[in-house]
């Protein structure tokens, strides 16, 4: 048998090497049975594109339960193909479900928040809540767009022309924001955005977005200078008439 | 240089001297600076207008609220006084324009 000298130098300089040599070994393994992996999950990829062409193929003879089914494999797998797949059925068990239990976690903050709330913030109260099993931002929003198919829901989904997603209380409308915001604004004679977010508790882009549709009611101007946006109450319109 | 006393309301609201978004209080908004410009031309006995100059006269500056007009904001008010007939460009550049205090039909 080899016998092992750990004295010296030598004996130093190979114990680091042996070391070396099992850490590489652990990583190549690891990156091995990755690919492994990988090329199972291509497979199911390549299999579930023979399914969706056999599903378009024949359009009758699937049942609506085989084509769930078949959504909930393919999010197992986390492809998602949306294109070929929103032809056949509009709801997912799993998204519906997901967005039953989303609108009972926010209806009471949304209110609490006045009624909006944006999606990133919803994603942070619905992930906390959850602690484990978390949401992708992808998954959120898909629920979201359900919101309005469930029948006893008082959230929906909505976008702004900015791009910015929120969720909104039926019960909140257009016209009470602006009615809200003018009143707000007359009482001070001129608010920012910054102003508006401390005055009524909002966060400060929903106070951005709720003086923007002010504005295109035509309530309310705006005074843009170096010293930021203000908002005016519309005098123009109002000393018109 | 100028004895022009007779500022209307708008000049001393900070929004005139920004260009509205809101189409419907745009329209007031340039309709109002077009009858200022006329007025103080006609009140200084002017008729040339330049653009690029302009931004330093008192009319298309409020030193007392700090405000002042854009050169796209001024040269949308040209614009607008041109399809009023009460201005003509000078060059093709748009940049100098005669101020008519009657359109030239009135002339």
């Amino acid at each position: 048998p080899v016998i092992k000298t750990r004295a010296g130098i030598v004996g130093i300089e190979r114990n680091l090497e042996e070391k070396q040599r099992a850490t590489d070994h652990s990583i190549s393994a690891a990156f091995q049975d990755l690919s492994k992996l990988m090329e199972m999950a291509k497979d199911m990829v390549s299999l579930s594109k023979t399914i969706s062409t056999k599903i378009r193929d024949k359009q009758g003879e699937i049942t609506d339960d085989e084509t769930i089914q078949f959504k909930s494999y393919l999010l197992s797998l986390g492809i998602d193909d949306p294109v070929t797949r929103v032809g056949y059925y509009s709801e997912l068990d799993f998204v519906m479900n997901l967005a039953r239990q989303v609108a009972e976690i926010l209806e009471i903050p949304v209110q609490e928040q006045g009624g909006m709330m944006s999606m990133a913030d919803a994603y942070c109260r619905v992930n906390r809540a959850r602690g484990l099993e978390l949401l992708s931002p992808e998954d959120l929003l898909s629920a979201c767009r359900h919101l309005d198919k469930l029948s006893p829901c008082h959230l929906r989904l909505r976008e702004f022309e900015s791009g910015v997603q929120i969720i909104q209380s039926s019960t909140h409308s257009d016209e009470s924001v602006i009615e809200d915001t003018v009143a707000q604004i007359e009482r001070s004679g001129t608010l920012t955005p910054e102003e508006v977010s401390q005055k009524m508790g909002l966060s400060l882009l929903l106070a951005r977005e709720r003086l923007i549709t002010t504005e295109k009611a035509g309530k309310i101007c705006r005074d843009e200078s170096i010293e930021g946006l203000r908002f005016y109450p519309n005098l123009f319109l109002q000393r018109e008439t | 240089m100028t004895t022009f006393e007779d500022w209307p309301w708008q000049y001393s609201f900070p929004p005139f001297f920004t260009v509205q978004p809101n189409l419907q209080t745009r329209k007031i908004q340039l309709a109002a600076w077009c009858d200022l410009v006329l007025k103080y031309h006609k009140a200084n006995n002017l008729y040339v207008l330049d653009i690029r100059e302009a931004q330093g006269s008192p009319l298309f500056h409020n030193v007392d609220i700090s405000r002042k007009l854009s050169i796209e904001g001024i040269s949308e008010v040209m614009n607008e006084m041109h399809r009023r007939h009460n201005a003509e460009p000078l060059d093709k550049t748009k940049n100098r324009w005669h101020v008519l205090w009657h359109t030239l039909d009135e002339w």
